[in-house]
């Protein structure tokens, strides 16, 4: 066996690129003004460009266009015919009058200054664009238009034929008008916590310096106005810090206390109440400055913490479920006549017509004779299901060649597949890890300086003025720094290094999360294999340039999904050749025959390609000697295979193996040493002896398992103790995601879609799983070093409370370094780590 | 010791400072931190004409 050549990229690098993509033009050239397009799309987007004096477009990025080659139905134009369709239109916009609308949309397309460029240009391609803003990170663009001159429809139209075709899924019905005010509080709160820490920042500086003077032991030499004028001014400054900036801290513990608990912020509270209001009181009696500088410092301090603590990744959404993968509406036939209705108008027993690619929205009954559906998104099998008439299909699927027309048998809400969210595992709010944790702490520091704050004032109880010195100075120095400033900007740094190799985490509390795990479920299709491409093997005969050639042409003229797999192994070959191929005869599920260049050639299952072998007796010890099944496509241990016959000889076999990713050899091997490695797949078990390498155990590998199936698996292991950390890619996973303590989607484009889970995981980075997951170990462990510090630091604080030695002075040494010391640590020793790891 | 002097400098000081302070809420209110990456790119593709 072997693998066919690379000729690929020899050829590639000769041909001419196209002007508006970049990708390698057919030998056939379209032309226009002297430069070469890959197609007509392409072209067309030129033109267009050229027309309205953009061009500049090509200026800024060489090839900056957008390919046609993977859109399809571009020239259907009837798709978005429910775009017209009021209901839809008004839910879709944002804001719709007489003769202003305003609409969003996702355009994951934008790559590029170009883009950007062109988006906002919108204006000069049509008149009722009024303007347009594009928030490149989010890959958004918002569009300010003129309803009477350009409809929403148009609009749309506009941009898909520039290549920027929005994103306009069933989600989107729910959420432009719906979310537009809980958009705004989101950005309302980020205003005001910059807001909160600038001003906070602001006090502490202007703080320091009316309390220079106390720094330099110099506050005697000061004359009592001066004096006065300083602490006055410093009370000043703060009172904004007071009720401004720290209004959070109070909020959080109010409302913690009112349910009878006590939190984080609980002690937070009691140490900054105790500061300001000893600073007023030591200022108004004259006695000190007060330790106002200290107060806003940590206030200050403790906002970045929190900043940190929230931080995400704005570009990636990881609460995605059916509603951002079901299109918005779907294409049915009423009274002869097609039409287009909006998805939430589907009811059951509506004829549906699904074209190439396509989602099946709803399960239905096939009405067409035959057709090719993928179900690997929502069941994990890989090799496509051929269905007949009459037989049932499942939502979720995706229509493969011909259009097939379907009876909707089902509402979408109540799919087999919809009806995986309606299990509980989807209702329970997971619980916070690190808030978890955090509360705890909470409570037994207050329990703590309350206590300690109780005795220090008993202790010296008959001398008052003492006993309350020290009972509010243990209240004002002892921190919970361990938990405010060391677990968030650790785990928000981990949260960063992460995010730049590939690992997206939801939050900075699934860091925690990772640490626990002990074990591992994996998704086969998709996860460990790859969708993107598969091996194809040759064996048999050597077949000559001249002849793969013309396999490759012929396989051209099937969209059977193996033929498919097979001639991306021939990409070379390009299909608009000068070559004529004539006579095709399509067997559904059996094979292919036509006459290409004069030369007869078939392609199928051995049955048929033995109806087309003149040299029987060749053909069958070639066959037969290798003992293959006659099954369809005659699926061996490991992938199915295609045989090939030119002018009636017997040549020999493709072997399409679906690929797996690479390293996963040594993944395993260290995962394993230390935990429970699982598979759960929703495809047959054909692939059973070659996934024994890295599943050890044969009972740890499950197949034929449905998305309820994949749920209760991990529900079970769960029961049994373990802390489950699931990775799938599909939304046949989403459940297991879900239930698990750590759900992470693999995801080829983060992009693109993903299911709701904790984590997205670049797919090329899968092999360093373990690394991620050792080093997230690490990080806990250097928080809890940082506890240590931290407790260090309050045992010397607390005696000087205790013992009623606490000056302003003190407090301004103590309390920055402890927590500039603590922060430091942190942010220090995860960077160092991630280094020393290679992370 | 001129201490009319010192206040009056404080007052400077603290005047300068909420300038400062001023142009920040400014720049925060006025929407230049909710996205600090597509500006930067804006600049860079600006009409020639």
């Amino acid at each position: 066996m072997k693998t066919l050549p690379p000729i690929t990229h020899a050829i590639n690098a000769n041909a001419t690129q196209c002007h508006h993509c970049g990708e390698a033009c057919p030998h056939t050239h379209i032309h226009e003004d002297g430069y070469s397009f890959c197609c007509e799309g392409c072209k067309s987007v030129y033109q267009i460009l050229r027309d309205n004096n953009l061009c500049t477009y090509y200026d800024l990025n060489d090839h900056a266009g957008i390919s046609f080659k993977n859109l399809h139905n571009i020239a259907q134009r009837s798709r978005f015919d429910y775009l017209d369709d009021t209901t839809i239109a008004e839910k879709l916009l944002e804001f719709s009058s007489e003769t202003l609308a305003r609409v969003s949309f996702h355009l994951p397309q934008i790559h590029c200054t170009s883009c950007l460029w062109l988006l906002e240009k919108l204006h000069k391609l049509n008149d009722g664009v009024i303007s347009s803003r594009v928030d490149f990170l989010q890959k958004n663009v918002a569009i300010a238009f003129q309803p009477h001159q350009l409809s929403l429809r148009n609009l749309v139209e506009l941009l898909t034929t520039l290549g920027y075709e929005p994103e306009l899924h069933l989600q989107h019905l729910t959420s432009a008008k719906s979310t537009t005010p809980q958009k705004e509080r989101q950005k309302a709160h980020q205003t005001s916590q910059y807001l909160k820490i600038g001003i906070a920042g602001f006090a502490v500086a202007n703080t320091m310096i009316f309390s220079f003077p106390e720094y330099l032991a110099a506050s005697g030499e000061l004359s009592e106005p001066l004096r006065r004028l300083f602490g006055y001014a410093s009370i000043a400054l703060t009172l904004p810090v007071l009720f401004y900036s720290a209004s959070g801290f109070f909020r959080s513990a109010w409302q913690s206390i009112a349910q009878r608990r006590v939190n984080l912020d609980v002690p937070i509270v009691l140490g900054i109440l105790a500061l300001f209001v000893r600073s007023v009181v030591e200022i108004a009696h004259g006695s000190t400055s007060g330790y106002l500088d200290s107060f806003s410092g940590l206030v200050f301090l403790l906002l970045i913490g929190r900043l940190f603590q929230q931080k995400t990744f704005d570009t990636i959404s990881f609460d995605r479920d059916y509603n951002s993968y079901f299109p918005i509406a779907v294409a049915v036939k009423r009274l002869g006549k097609e039409t287009t209705i909006p998805l939430s108008e589907l009811s059951i027993g509506e004829r549906l017509i699904i074209r190439n690619k396509e989602l099946i929205p709803t399960d239905s009954v096939l009405q067409s004779s035959v057709g090719h559906i993928d179900y690997s998104f929502v069941t994990g099998e890989s090799a496509p299901v051929e269905v007949v008439q009459g037989s049932r299909v499942y939502a979720g699927g995706r229509v493969l060649g011909r259009t097939l027309e379907m009876v909707s048998a089902k509402d979408v809400s109540q799919s087999y597949l919809t009806s995986l969210w309606n299990n509980e595992a989807f209702k329970k709010h997971k619980k916070n890890a690190l808030e978890n944790v955090a509360d705890r702490f909470g409570a037994y520091f207050t329990a703590f300086t309350l206590a300690l704050a109780g005795i220090a004032f008993c202790a010296w109880l008959p001398n008052w003025e003492t006993a309350l010195n020290a009972a509010t100075a243990v209240l004002v120095v002892a921190c919970p720094c361990a938990m405010t400033l060391a677990a968030p900007f650790a785990l928000g740094w981990t949260l960063k290094i992460f995010g730049k190799a590939g690992f997206y985490l939801k939050n900075t509390s699934v860091v925690l999360d990772l640490s626990p795990v002990n074990a591992y479920v994996f998704d086969k299709t998709g996860t460990l294999t790859t969708s993107q491409k598969s091996a194809v093997r040759y064996s048999g005969k050597q077949l000559s340039a001249e002849e793969q050639e013309l396999c490759a042409l012929a396989l051209h003229s099937t969209q059977h999904p193996l033929a498919r797999g097979i001639v991306r192994a021939f990409a070379y070959v390009n299909p608009s050749d000068a070559v004529r191929v004539e006579n095709v005869q399509e067997v559904p599920s059996r094979g292919v025959s036509c006459v290409v260049a004069g030369r007869g050639v078939a392609l199928g299952t051995a049955e048929f390609i033995e109806e087309h072998c003149s040299h029987e007796l060749l053909f069958c010890d070639a066959v037969r000697s290798k003992q293959l099944g006659k099954s369809a496509h005659s699926p061996t241990k490991s992938g199915s295979s295609v045989h090939c016959s030119i002018d009636g000889e017997y040549k020999g076999e493709f072997l399409v193996q679906s690929e797996y990713r690479s390293g996963l050899q040594t993944l395993f091997a260290n995962l394993r040493a230390k935990a429970n490695v699982f598979l759960l797949s929703g495809d047959n078990d054909r692939e059973r002896e070659r996934l024994s390498e890295l599943f050890t155990n044969e009972r740890q590998m499950r197949f034929f398992q449905t998305p309820h199936d994949k749920l209760e698996a991990v529900r079970d292991l769960q029961t049994s103790g373990a802390h489950v950390l699931m990775i799938g890619d599909g939304l046949n996973d989403a459940g297991a995601l879900k239930q698990s303590d750590v759900g992470i989607a693999l995801a080829e484009e983060t992009a693109l879609f993903s299911p709701a889970c904790d984590a997205v995981l670049a797919s090329e980075q899968l092999h360093r799983l373990y690394d991620f997951i050792s080093f997230s170990r690490l990080v806990q462990r250097i928080i809890i070093a940082a506890f240590w510090i931290s407790v260090v630091y309050n045992i010397v604080g607390l005696t000087f409370a205790v013992m009623g030695w606490l000056s302003p002075l003190v407090s301004a040494i103590l309390m920055p370094i402890s927590n500039a010391t603590v922060v430091g640590f942190s942010t220090g020793a995860v960077q160092l780590a991630a280094k020393w790891r290679k992370i | 010791m001129p201490n009319e002097l010192v206040f009056m400098l404080v007052g400077f000081s603290l005047a300068f400072a909420l300038t400062f302070l001023a142009a920040f809420i400014w720049a925060v209110r006025s929407g230049q931190y909710e996205d600090p990456t597509t500006p930067a790119l804006r600049v860079l593709v600006d009409d020639k004409d």
